[in-house]
C-alpha cells in the first residue's frame, strides 16, 4: 500500500464491500434461529464494489458516474464512513462533509432553525460558528420566512436547499456530493454550482457523483466510471463519459421500458422539442412541450388512434389521453408518416418523467406499436410549490361572517 | 472496545439529540411534559384501586408512587432504545457519527425528565407527610445520586443492547415489553419490598430476588426518599455491580454490531 502523501485527499486501495442478500424471513430471530438450526445458509452474496482503486488529488474535482446499481453511492457510503469496506484501504486526508443524502438529519417536526442546529452538530460544526453563520446559511436557502415552521410544512426542494446552505458551511476539506443537483430547482442548481466553484477555488477537494453528465463535464477533473462495482474507466471527462454513452449503461431509464404491438404500423422515430422546435431533455414548467412521432403503416389503417401518457420516474401514471378521446380524426395511414403531439402548457411541477406512445386501432382491439415509458424528460419549475403538477391557484380574503 | 471517551467528547452534538428527543416528543402536546407525570400518576391510580381497594392491601401511597415514577424512567429508555437507532435509518446510512451517541442521548433524554418527575415526586411526599400525619424522613436523601449513577449505567446499558439488536432483529421491540413486564413484577415497583420476606413464605426466593438489580436499585431509591429499609438481603451488593456489567456488555456488543448497521437498515 502507498502511504498517502501530502499531494493526496483521498486514496483507496483493493477497496470491495460484500453485501449479504438475507431474505425477508432472516429479519426476524425465528428465521435466523431457524437457518442456524437447519445450517442452511441460503447467501446470496453481492459484492456492490471489488477491487475498486482510486486516488483522489488534493483541490481536485474528482467525478464518478455509472447506471443504477453501479456501486456509486455505496463507494460514497465507504468514503464518508458510514459503510464500512469488507476488505481494502482507504485514506482521507481532512476533514470531511457528505452531501450525501442533504437534510438526512433533519426531523419533520422540528422548526428549520432547529434543524439548521442539529444538523449541524451532527456534521460537526460547533455552535457558535453556526450561530455567526446562520443567517448566511438562510440567506443561501432562501427560506427566511420560513425559518421558523417545521420543516415537514417544507417542499422538497426546501429541504434540499436548506441541507445544502447547512452542508457547505461545514467548510470542509472534502466534500462528498451525490446528485445533489438533481433536486433543486434551476436557479438553486446555478447557486449549489457556484458554491462548488468556491469550493474549487479555495483548493477543497470535491467528489461528485451524478446522473448529469453534463455537470460532470463541466466541473471534474477526472471522472472515473463504475460498472457492477468495478472501474471500468478512470480519466478525463470528455473520454469517460463517452466510454459511458458508448456502453450504453444509462439502463436506469429503461426499467419501466416496454415495447410490444403487431408491428402492423411502427413508430419509427421519436423527437421531443422545446417550443423552439429544439431537441431537449429539460422543461420548464409551464411552457411548450412537442413530442414528433415519425411512423411508418405496412398496411393501410382506416381509423389509426395514437396516444401518449405521461408518468412519474417511480411509473405512476400522471396524465394519458389519445386521439380518439380528443375526437382527433387523423385519417387513414399507409406507408410512413409524421405526427405532432404539443402539450401546452406543460403543467408538471418538477422532476423527472417517462413518456409513452401508443398506436392503437379505435377499438383498442388491435395495439400496433407501442412504447411503455421509452422516453424521459426532466421538468424545472421555481416556484416553492410541492408535488407534480401545477395547479393553478389563488386566494382571497372574504369578509363572512 | 467502543471508544466511548471519543465520542462523549461530542458534547454538542450529546445534547442537541437529547434535545431533540424531547422536543419532538412533546412538540405536539398540550401538556408536554406533564404526561410524563400523568402516566405513572395514572398507573399508580389504577394499581391503588386495585391493591388497596379489591385486594384489601394496605399500601403507603408514598411507596408505591416512589416506585411507579423510578419505573417509569425504565421503561421510557427500554422503549424508545428500539428504534434509537433502527428509527433513523436516513441518518445512520448517510452520516456518520458515533452511534452509541444515538441510545446515549435517548437516555439523556430521559434521565433530564426522570429529574424533572423526581422533584414532582418530591414535593409530592413532602405534601402527602405533612397532610397526612407519616413520618417524613429524607435522612437518606444522599444515596439519590448513586443509585441514580447506577440506575443510569443499567438503562443505558440495556438500552444499548436493545437499540443494537432491533436493527437486526425486529423482534427484540416485542420480546422487550414481555420482559419489561416480567421485571415490573419481580421487582418492588407498586409493592413494598418488605412483602417479599421469609414470613410470607418467599424466603427462597429473597435471596435471589436481590440479585435483580432493578429490585435493589427501586429499593434504595425508597430509601433515598422514604427512609424506607436497606434491601434485605446482601445480594444486592452483587446486583449493584450488576448493572455495570449490563453497561460493559451493551457497550461491546453495540461496538460489535455498529459497523454494519447501515447495511442492514
Amino acid at each position: 500500500m502507498n502511504m498517502p502523501t501530502n499531494n493526496h485527499a483521498i486514496i483507496v486501495e483493493g477497496l470491495g464491500k460484500r453485501y449479504r442478500l438475507r431474505k425477508e424471513q432472516d429479519r426476524t430471530l425465528k428465521g435466523t434461529l431457524l437457518g442456524a438450526l437447519r445450517r442452511r445458509s441460503v447467501r446470496n452474496d453481492l459484492w456492490a464494489l471489488k477491487d475498486v482503486r482510486l486516488s483522489v488529488r488534493r483541490g481536485e474535482t474528482f467525478g464518478i458516474i455509472g447506471a443504477n446499481g453501479a456501486g456509486k453511492s455505496t463507494l460514497l457510503g465507504v468514503l464518508a464512513g458510514t459503510i464500512r469496506p469488507t476488505e481494502g484501504h482507504i485514506h482521507v486526508e481532512g476533514r470531511l462533509s457528505s452531501l450525501l443524502e442533504l437534510g438526512a438529519g433533519f426531523h419533520p417536526d422540528l422548526t428549520g432553525r432547529e434543524n439548521v442546529y442539529l444538523n449541524a452538530s451532527i456534521l460537526g460544526l460547533p455552535r457558535s460558528s453556526i450561530a455567526e453563520k446562520f443567517d448566511d446559511i438562510v440567506a443561501f436557502a432562501g427560506l427566511a420566512p420560513f425559518i421558523d415552521s417545521p420543516v415537514k410544512h417544507y417542499s422538497s426542494g426546501m429541504y434540499v436547499r436548506l441541507g445544502f446552505a447547512v452542508a457547505v458551511e461545514v467548510d470542509p476539506d472534502v466534500l462528498l456530493v451525490d446528485e445533489v443537483l438533481a433536486v433543486g430547482d434551476e436557479a438553486f442548481k446555478k447557486k449549489c454550482l457556484g458554491k462548488m466553484a468556491d469550493f474549487q477555488r479555495a483548493g477543497k477537494t470535491i467528489v461528485v457523483v451524478s446522473h448529469d453528465l453534463d455537470t460532470v463535464k463541466k466541473i471534474c477533473s477526472r471522472v472515473m466510471l463504475l460498472g457492477e462495482g468495478r472501474v471500468l474507466e478512470l480519466g478525463q471527462p470528455e473520454a469517460v463519459v463517452e466510454e459511458y454513452k458508448r456502453l450504453g449503461l444509462q439502463q436506469q431509464d429503461d426499467v419501466f421500458r416496454r415495447e410490444w404491438g403487431t408491428r402492423a404500423a411502427e413508430i419509427t422515430d421519436v423527437q421531443i422539442l422545446d417550443e423552439h422546435d429544439a431537441p431537449t431533455e429539460r422543461f420548464r414548467s409551464g411552457r411548450t412541450m412537442r413530442v414528433r412521432v415519425r411512423f411508418v403503416a405496412h398496411e393501410r389503417i382506416e381509423a389509426p388512434v395514437f396516444g401518449f401518457s405521461v408518468a412519474d420516474y417511480q411509473g405512476k401514471l400522471c396524465y394519458g389521453s389519445n386521439t380518439g378521446i380528443t375526437g382527433t380524426d387523423l385519417g387513414p395511414i399507409k406507408g410512413p408518416g409524421a405526427i405532432e403531439l404539443t402539450i401546452e402548457p406543460l403543467n408538471l411541477m418538477r422532476g423527472k418523467f417517462f413518456l409513452s406512445l401508443a398506436l392503437h386501432s379505435r377499438d383498442h382491439q388491435t395495439q400496433y406499436h407501442r412504447l411503455d415509458h421509452a422516453y424521459t424528460f426532466w421538468v424545472v419549475s421555481d416556484t416553492l410549490a410541492e408535488g407534480f403538477v401545477e395547479l393553478r391557484n389563488r386566494w382571497e380574503r372574504l369578509d363572512l361572517t | 472496545m467502543l471508544d466511548l471517551a471519543t465520542a462523549l467528547k461530542r458534547r454538542e452534538l450529546i445534547v442537541n439529540l437529547a434535545v431533540r428527543t424531547l422536543k419532538v416528543r412533546y412538540k405536539n402536546s398540550a401538556l408536554g411534559f406533564l404526561w410524563t407525570l400523568i402516566n405513572p400518576l395514572l398507573m399508580m391510580l389504577i394499581y391503588y384501586v386495585f391493591i388497596g381497594i379489591v385486594a384489601k392491601i394496605k399500601v403507603d401511597i408514598r411507596i408505591m408512587l416512589t416506585g411507579v415514577i423510578f419505573w417509569q424512567f425504565i421503561v421510557m429508555c427500554t422503549g424508545d432504545a428500539a428504534g434509537a437507532v433502527a428509527g433513523h435509518a436516513n441518518l445512520v446510512k448517510k452520516v456518520y457519527f458515533p452511534r452509541v451517541l444515538m441510545p446515549f442521548s435517548m437516555c439523556l433524554a430521559n434521565l433530564v425528565n426522570y429529574l424533572l418527575s423526581l422533584v414532582v415526586l418530591f414535593v409530592l411526599i413532602v405534601v402527602i407527610s405533612l397532610g397526612s400525619s407519616l413520618t417524613l424522613d429524607l435522612r437518606w436523601l444522599w444515596l439519590l445520586p448513586v443509585v441514580l449513577l447506577l440506575q443510569f449505567a443499567l438503562v443505558f446499558g440495556v438500552a444499548l443492547i436493545v437499540s443494537a439488536l432491533n436493527v437486526y432483529f425486529k423482534d427484540i421491540e416485542h420480546i422487550t415489553s414481555v420482559i419489561l413486564m416480567a421485571f415490573f413484577f419481580m421487582s418492588p415497583i407498586i409493592y413494598p419490598v418488605q412483602m417479599v420476606r421469609p414470613e410470607n413464605g418467599t424466603s427462597a426466593l429473597a435471596h435471589w430476588y436481590m440479585m435483580n438489580p432493578v429490585a435493589s436499585l427501586a429499593t434504595l431509591t425508597r430509601r433515598a426518599f422514604l427512609g424506607q429499609p436497606w434491601p434485605p438481603e446482601w445480594t444486592f451488593v452483587p446486583s449493584l455491580a450488576l448493572s455495570l456489567v449490563v453497561l460493559a456488555f451493551g457497550l461491546w456488543l453495540f461496538s460489535r454490531l455498529e459497523p454494519s448497521f447501515a447495511d442492514q437498515l
